[in-house]
């Protein structure tokens, strides 16, 4: 029982159809397969030209070799179709066939469903505040399909289109915004996540190599975000502590996480504790990030001997983690074992540096007066610091420190570590980030990924484990100024090799500041907004999240509040004109009564001039010649004007007695 | 006589068809979701799972905002009826079997378009064959306007093909849910018997009146006034007069004469439908001749005459009558 009228893909529908697509589709292609973005172009140029310009659709031969060519195009390249990525690429490509073959309306609303969600797959990449917004756009886009899809009607223009499907979209939001912060939200995925699922996070990683760090530190991404419950440290006290490294091949380093338990290791602490709550942004692994040496472990994580605070799950969304740190500490002995680690260095490599420290160690005894000379060495030799060092040759340390000269900070730290080994003092790497940036307009500390860093810590007896950063000898302003200062920022008006005016620079950083402000207001309340979130905002409002009957109550309440709400929007636009011929007519009948000739509600105009006529004959010719415009009117003659009308009867002024 | 498409009935009162009209009432008006509707459900769940499981909350916000827009969608629906009101119109007259289009006119008073309003009826027969179908008519219909339109009805009999149980729905705004409304009208229109048999006229019936050779055979002179009647022509009507106070009056126009013949049921054969069908041709032929005839059936007579009223007069009398 059909009773849609003749449904054809017009010109209208097809083209609204693959401007959506085309719109969902757009992000996606910066990580899609070149091959599926140029067969998605193809398919929807093809349907476009089919119906503007009467081009012929493929054969279902071809199109079922597409859809199998897809497929298996995307099982080879993803070695898999059950990712996420893979799974957008299948999705993509799909969209863009069922776009080229719409022919009745099933297909029509099979595009739209498959765009709707490809909006979510959006999500899965980046869910920044222009990811939100424009995708509320394309969210407008859909509804104009749906509409358009949906049922023919008169056609319209673009703009009425997009406006009458904005009404919806916003009489919609109260409720979307009632349920978003009233429906439960569960903790952790449901089911396993495919491997991919947080590929593209950015961060420290187990292992480092030469290079890695300066190739994080051309990202601006905020790494985590830091509230200080009192004044925070100087920033060159801010030494954010990541994977420590204690084994090498001479190439990289790798850092070991195990073991790890719920106690820290025995350590002497002095000076104030600094409390901190620390909002993580999401890296893929497990490491957190504390101040300098972690004095309590959060709920959730462990610590290794060597103070790597790990959390027990991946760090997969955005997390607020209260910690405290010390910056003065001491620690116990060290074991046999762990320090044969940290003076192991890899047979046969690194020769000239192990020379160079035999020299230095031979000229002093004393550990801390080596560690100067080093520190010293490093100074006075022209080093330089820089984001983009040369290849280093087959032995980075000896390259760097005699040939190239020219690094970042881990090549500074591991030519530091393997130098202290090779003259007889335990030292290890440690990863991490450096600095921050403060924000004046929320008062918080930003970290970026461009602030990572990496130094060293070496053991001397009676002290401990101690930090000695040699990339500080070198550029003591990234230290104590942050990025900023050492290397240009990477993106900015200097890239244009103009120098901008300080009061510009400065207005510049303020600008930074507030977005970096709404950016955390946004991912605080907007993409935080999980199962903890939930339970202590609906806590402030008196409401027990995990008492469902009492949501349920309320998410029923809200539903009628934002149902009545657009029923009154929605009937409020639908509320009868009254006819003007008919309010006019009612006026005449009012006029009437006043002298006494009262009107049948089912009296019709003629009978009434009769009965007028015979009990007032002096107001006959007037009443007639009324009675004859409205019904002239009424049943639209052309010779009658609804303004000859108004006249006559605003004219007519009965008085109460005829005679 | 079998019983069809509602009941074969008598000539309605025509009073009774005038000033009936129907408003579509808020709370007679039931929705559900369409096949669409439920589709649209399984991606939304779909999409919810896919948020809890990635822990996104946009992913979360877009599908409460489609759940919302799905709601509030059928308020659009539910509004795109409510209030219309509907009266029957002026319907054509048409021969059996073939398809009348019965006409509705629908008042949208309301400053909106309201698009995709369907009229349904369902004559209850298996819908094996074409002319079974439904009765199906979708409108888009203008602000604040009156709108005729002609609800296609397949007529199998001659006699009054009466229509009630009508339906009105609506899928507007986005096909995911259809509301719906039975509507209180009663269509009427009166079914011609179909014209079958021998096209040539009886012969012997042929008479050569004395005069009126030289009368005009157009139709397009002023012949004068009579009394309006329900399914005149509004464009007919003449408003002066009506101003006037003279009463509704129909302009007439008069036809040309020729000759005249008796259309006799003594003169058919066959049985009782077929001489029905047979008269039916010879009054079409007749007419279409502009020959002054006049019908004799066993009831009665039609006196001789000539033009559409008395054209009319006889197709409707040989649509209703019945053997004794």
């Amino acid at each position: 029982m059909s009773e849609v009228r003749n449904w054809q893909p017009t010109k209208e529908r097809v083209t609204w159809l693959s401007l959506a697509t085309t719109s969902v589709l757009l992000p996606h292609t910066t990580h899609l397969p070149i091959w599926i973005s140029i067969g998605y172009a193809v398919f929807v140029l093809w349907r476009l030209l089919h119906t503007f310009r009467g081009v012929p659709l493929p054969s279902r031969w071809f199109m079922m070799l597409m859809v199998t060519v897809v497929i298996t195009g995307a099982a080879i390249d993803y070695r898999s179709v059950l990712g996420r990525d893979a799974g957008v690429a299948l999705l993509a490509g799909l969209a863009g066939l069922k776009t080229l073959e719409i022919k009745i309306q099933r297909d029509a609303y099979v595009v739209i469903y498959l765009g709707l969600f490809l909006i979510v797959t959006n999500f899965l990449y980046s869910q920044t505040i222009g990811t939100g917004t424009y995708m509320l756009m394309v969210t407008v886009v859909y509804t104009v399909c749906l509409r358009v899809v949906a049922v023919a009607g008169p056609s319209e223009t673009v703009l009425y289109r997009l406006n009458s499907a904005g009404r919806i979209v916003v009489q919609s939001l109260p409720l979307a915004v009632f349920l978003f912060i009233l429906f439960p939200r569960l903790p952790g995925p449901l089911w396993s996540l495919p491997e991919d699922a947080h590929a593209g996070l950015s961060g420290l990683s187990d292992t480092m190599q030469p290079g890695h760090i300066s190739q994080l530190s051309l990202s601006d991404k905020v790494a985590f975000r830091v509230r200080f419950d009192s004044r925070p440290p100087p920033p060159d006290k801010l030494y954010w502590r990541g994977p420590v490294m204690w084994d090498t091949d001479g190439n990289s380093w790798t850092a070991n996480t195990r073991p790890r338990s719920r106690r820290l290791p025995a350590m002497e602490v002095t000076g104030t504790t600094i409390s901190y709550e620390m909002t993580l942004e999401p890296h893929g692994r497990r490491w957190m990030f504390p101040l300098d040496v972690p004095t309590y472990v959060p709920r959730g994580a462990m610590v290794t001997p060597d103070l790597q605070l790990l959390s027990l799950r991946k760090i997969t969304d955005r997390r607020r983690i209260r910690m405290s740190s010390h910056v003065e500490y001491s620690m116990a002995a060290l074991s046999v074992g762990d320090r044969g680690r940290a003076l192991a260095l890899p047979r046969g490599k690194h020769l000239k540096a192990r020379e160079l420290a035999l020299s230095m160690r031979l000229r002093n005894t004393n550990d801390e007066a080596l560690v100067n000379d080093l520190l010293k060495y490093f100074r006075e030799m022209p080093f330089y610091y820089t984001l983009r060092p040369p290849l280093p040759g087959p032995d980075p340390v000896d390259g760097f420190l005699f040939d190239t000269r020219t690094g970042f900070c881990e090549h500074y730290a591991a030519a530091f570590v393997v130098l202290a080994r090779a003259a007889g003092i335990p030292a290890r790497i440690v990863t991490g980030y450096q600095g921050g940036e403060r924000n004046p307009l929320g008062d918080y500390l930003i970290v970026r990924q461009r602030d990572a860093h990496a130094w060293a810590e070496i053991w001397t007896a009676g002290l401990g484990w101690h930090r000695v950063d040699p990339t500080a000898a070198v550029v003591p302003d990234r230290i104590e100024h942050g990025m900023d200062a050492a290397i240009p920022p990477i993106i900015g008006p200097d890239l244009l090799g103009i120098q901008p005016p300080k009061g510009l620079q400065e207005w510049l950083r303020s600008l930074r500041h507030g977005l970096d402000t709404i950016n955390n207001s946004w991912n605080q309340w907007i993409l935080g907004y999980g199962s903890i979130r939930q339970r202590a905002f609906l806590a402030a409002l008196g409401l027990d999240a995990r008492d469902w009957r009492q949501v349920g109550v309320w998410i029923l309440v809200s539903l009628l509040f934002c149902i009545s709400l657009v029923a009154w929007w929605v009937w409020r636009g639908q509320q009868p004109v009254p006819d003007p011929v008919v309010k006019l007519y009612q006026g005449f009948t009012t006029k009437l009564s006043r002298i006494g000739v009262s009107t049948h509600p089912t009296e019709g105009p003629l009978s009434l001039v009769d009965r007028v006529g015979s009990l007032r004959p002096d107001l006959r010719s007037e009443v007639t010649r009324i009675a004859g415009l409205y019904v002239g009117l009424r049943y639209r003659d052309d010779d009658t004007t609804v303004a000859e009308f108004a006249q006559a009867v605003k004219c007519f002024r009965p008085k109460q007695d005829g005679k | 006589m079998a019983a069809y498409s509602g009941s074969m009935v008598k000539k309605p009162r025509q009073s009774e068809l005038t000033t009936q009209s129907h408003a579509v009432l808020r709370q007679r008006i039931y929705i559900l979701p369409t096949a669409q509707g439920l589709g649209y459900a399984l991606l939304l769940i779909i999409m919810l799972l896919g948020a809890i499981n990635y822990d996104s909350s946009l992913g979360y916000a877009l599908t409460f905002l489609l759940v919302s827009l799905a709601l509030t969608s059928t308020f659009y629906t539910h509004g795109n009826l409510s209030g219309l009101v509907f009266r029957p119109g002026a319907t054509p007259r048409v021969f059996a079997g073939n398809t009348a289009d019965l006409q509705i006119c629908v008042r949208n008073a309301i400053p909106q378009p309201r698009p995709a309003i369907v009229v349904r009826y369902d004559n209850g027969r298996a819908k094996k064959r074409p002319m079974d179908r439904p009765g199906l008519v979708e409108a888009d219909l203008p602000a604040d306007d009156t709108t005729s339109i002609a609800l296609p009805v397949f007529a199998p009999r001659r006699g009054w093909l009466v229509v009630d149980g009508l339906t009105i729905a609506t899928r507007h705004p986005f096909g995911l849910f259809r509301a719906w409304s039975p509507i209180q009208l009663e269509l009427a229109c009166l079914v011609y018997p179909r014209p079958a048999g021998r096209p040539e006229l009886p012969r012997r019936a042929l008479q050569h009146p004395n005069s009126r050779e030289n009368e005009g055979f157009d139709g397009d002179d002023f012949a004068g006034l009579r009394d309006f009647r329900h399914g005149d022509s509004p464009k007919g009507i003449h408003w002066k007069a009506a101003a006037k106070g003279a009463g509704l009056q129909v302009k007439q126009f008069a036809g040309g004469g020729g000759k005249e013949i008796w259309l006799d049921w003594l003169a058919t054969s066959g049985d009782f439908e077929e001489r029905i069908s047979q008269l039916a041709l010879w009054v079409v032929k007749a007419h279409e001749q502009r020959l002054r005839f006049g019908l004799t059936l066993p009831s009665g007579q039609i006196e001789k005459s000539q033009g559409e009223a008395h054209y009319h007069e006889c197709m409707g009398r040989l649509a209703v009558w019945e053997a004794a």
